[in-house]
């Protein structure tokens, strides 16, 4: 089973990628992916954002998971939301995405989220951003990660993108071998040279999952790029949903 | 579901190293051990020391570099503001280039036509095609690029390393003017081969690596399942840039 990881429901017009189910469903399918988690991140009102990730998992609950997502510029709604969106909703994982909100990962803002993620085991999934974390502190440094991660063990963080870029990818590492709850998401519109077998080789293979980034970048291309990486077919099964399915709770 | 291999000629590739930082595959050698992972028979390539530093000098590092092994196709890059045609003239025909890459932001100009229409005039009748990055940092502003692309429309023109965030520029320009075509490399849109397909048909796309920043693999993983029909494939894989590089088919 192919899980991906990491997808958008909505739309970003400015970039052509225009929500459309069919359009997903047949990238997934000659991409042989089964599963996608899908969020949505487009609502200054997250109940707005939730309902929209639901009513779009209704449509093909076979295909889609819904991931919920709040915003932290209202904190006084977000343990509503989080036990709504688990609870009604049947969302299996949390989105958050700091820069986008321009708010640290070091900010106690995040606290209950990650604290509702610890209580209820679900994977909590970041943008990050390898860039530097002083001259960009809202970035996502995948280091900020480790301390919600030591303080949450029940959480399983999942540092999506892999970092983007070179530096992220390593700083990624770091973090996942320091905190048995992180995992590296592979994502990015940066396709280096073995990045896939660097994450594997300094991460281990259980704790590398595959993301495309949908409908932003094509499904078939971040399968291609586990699938062509030298890196054992075990260690592809794993990365490509063995890894995303325990996760989820799935197997 | 996959579909067989045919010929690749990757349109976009660097070769040699960087003043700012290291580049992890920075040798001919590199180069063609990449290409021959990958399935990739021959590359268009440029050096990147033209970027920033001297464009003549950079060429002649490239040609250096290159050694005259055949896989590998040399691109000049030029400045339409500082170099001189009949420099470069005197060049391309000693050593048989036949495409030019230019960098006007990086250069510092616009790709306006009172700078540009000379050297078009002269790529015309040589016929040779321009390649003008378009990445996540375009090259050239939206609106020089066309008015000037526009008044050439003999002069094939090459929008290298589209990325998605340049969408915005690049949709409208492939449908504006039909001698622009799309390098492959960056253009990770989802199902984009199809949209493209639609947009400019399959002439017009050409596969690109992007090499070293990026491994070609994938991608090639991913057109090949696309769904095309064979003889898109082959176009997209290698048979457009024979015919722009060549003036083939």
């Amino acid at each position: 089973m192919i899980i991906d990881f990491h997808g958008h429901v909505g739309s970003f017009d400015s970039i052509g990628a225009r929500q459309d189910a069919d359009r997903i469903l047949r990238a997934m399918d000659m991409a042989q992916v089964d599963l996608a988690c899908v969020f949505n991140i487009g609502h200054g009102d997250a109940s707005k954002a939730n309902q929209l990730t639901a009513e779009f998992v209704a449509q093909h609950p076979d295909r889609f998971i819904g991931f919920l997502f709040v915003t932290p510029h209202y904190p006084e709604e977000m343990e509503a939301e989080m036990i709504r969106g688990a609870d009604e909703l049947g969302l299996k994982g949390i989105k958050i995405y700091p820069p986008y909100f321009n708010r640290s990962v070091e900010d106690a803002i995040w606290d209950p989220i990650f604290s509702f993620a610890h209580q209820r085991k679900l994977p909590v999934i970041s943008h990050t951003d390898g860039t530097d974390p002083i001259v960009n502190p809202n970035n996502g440094e995948p280091q900020m990660f480790v301390p919600w991660a030591k303080k949450y063990p029940g959480a399983n963080i999942v540092l999506a993108h892999a970092g983007n870029f070179r530096t992220g990818r390593q700083s990624c590492v770091r973090a996942a071998r320091s905190c048995p709850n992180i995992y590296i998401e592979i994502c990015t519109s940066w396709r280096h040279f073995r990045s896939i077998e660097d994450l594997v080789e300094g991460a281990g293979e259980d704790r590398v999952l595959y993301g495309s980034d949908l409908p932003l970048i094509d499904p078939r291309i971040h399968t291609g790029r586990v699938l062509t990486a030298n890196i054992s077919d075990d260690a592809k099964r794993k990365i490509l949903g063995d890894n995303a399915a325990r996760l989820l709770h799935l197997s | 579901m996959a579909q067989p291999e045919v010929p690749v000629f990757d349109c976009n590739a660097a070769l040699g190293r960087l003043h700012n930082q290291r580049v992890a595959y920075d040798t001919r050698d590199d180069l063609l051990r990449m290409m021959s992972e990958s399935g990739i028979a021959k590359a268009v390539v440029y050096n990147p020391y033209c970027l920033h530093f001297g464009t003549v000098e950079g060429n002649q590092f490239l040609l250096e570099a290159i050694g005259g092994d055949q896989r590998l196709i040399a691109q000049f890059v030029v400045n339409f503001a500082t170099d001189e045609i009949s420099e470069i003239d005197a060049l391309v025909r000693q050593s048989g280039i036949r495409s030019l890459r230019v960098v006007p932001a990086t250069h510092r100009y616009p790709l306006v036509h009172w700078i540009a229409d000379p050297w078009l005039e002269w790529m015309a009748q040589e016929r040779m095609a321009l390649w003008i990055p378009m990445s996540m940092r375009a090259e050239a502003d939206a609106r020089d690029l066309y008015e000037t692309a526009k008044r050439h429309p003999k002069v094939p023109v090459v929008l290298a390393g589209a990325h998605y965030n340049s969408y915005p520029v690049v949709w409208p320009l492939v449908k504006a003017l039909d001698h622009l075509y799309v390098d492959t490399s960056r253009f990770d849109l989802l199902d984009g081969i199809n949209r493209l397909l639609q947009r400019a048909g399959p002439r017009r796309i050409l596969f690109g690596s992007d090499f070293p920043d990026v491994d070609p693999r994938p991608y090639l993983h991913y057109l090949r399942r696309c769904g095309l029909s064979n003889a898109d494939l082959e176009a997209i894989c290698g048979g457009n840039l024979q015919r722009l590089i060549f003036a083939e088919g």
